[in-house]
């Protein structure tokens, strides 16, 4: 018999409620704040989340990494292009490229 | 009536008309209908499934469980006791039971508490039957741990 059990999940513990589930596996990475679902079979529990948001952060993610690199582009494909210019928006794109890193340790 | 007892838990059948009511009346034990069978009142809400070191029908889980009542007992050691109408673990009963043998069937004096021990043994699952008006118990069927 197989039991489904509103559950959450961060930094890799499991609850029902304020009931702590020990022992459940993780189907995901369960780093960050995530609800799902618990399945319950006899002795064997797993969690399960959803990782849509965790591939939508990713995609807004790289989609902002594109618009910088554009932006640097189309500044190095102008006519008034002189050295350094970029270099403001090459921080930005550093720290972006930071940010996205940050997220594949912090997934749900 | 038969009676079965799983792993502490109670299924009561009706066999006859008139055999719950019986039963009741004599025992002034309260019976109610769940699902295909009747079973004890305090046992009607049984969860089916447990959680490690959360409450069960007022015993604390030991497992993390999913299943039939009867296997949540089964797992989490723990059998109802009808004398205190509560959920106990199994080590706590420290009732003593005879057993004789008569024909097919084994006689002991009343309705067998889970967990009882015989000799050293502990009562873990019984078939037992009631009928008549008043309050005879034989078993076709008693397991031990």
């Amino acid at each position: 018999m197989t039991k489904l059990l509103e559950a959450t999940c961060e930094a890799q513990v499991v609850k029902v409620g304020t009931a702590t589930v020990s022992g459940a596996q993780i189907l995901s990475e369960g780093v960050a704040a995530s609800t799902g679902l618990l399945f319950l079979d006899g002795p064997k529990s797993k969690y399960v989340t959803s990782s849509a948001s965790d591939v939508k952060a990713l995609i807004t993610s790289m989609v902002s990494i594109l618009d910088k690199c554009l932006e640097i582009l189309t500044g190095l494909d102008g006519a008034s292009t002189s050295p350094g210019s970029q270099s403001a928006k090459i921080v930005e794109l550093t720290t972006l490229k930071t940010q996205l890193n940050t997220s594949k340790d912090n997934l749900k | 009536m038969r009676i079965k007892c799983l792993h502490g838990y109670f299924i009561f059948d009706e066999m006859e008309r008139g055999e719950i009511s019986d039963f009741i009346s004599l025992s002034g034990l309260s019976l109610v209908s769940k699902d295909d069978y009747y079973t004890f009142n305090s046992l009607a809400a049984a969860p089916e499934y447990s959680i490690a070191g959360q409450p069960y029908l007022g015993a604390t889980a030991t497992q993390t469980f999913a299943g039939k009542p009867w296997e949540i007992f089964r797992a989490n050691g723990l059998v109802y006791d009808y004398f205190t109408d509560a959920v106990v673990p199994i080590a706590s009963i420290l009732e003593r039971i005879d057993l004789s043998k008569a024909d097919k069937f084994y006689l002991s004096n009343g309705l067998i508490l889970p967990g009882s021990l015989y000799g050293s043994d502990r009562v873990k699952n019984y078939t037992g039957w009631f009928k008549g008006s008043r309050l005879n118990f034989y078993y076709s069927e008693v397991d031990f741990d």
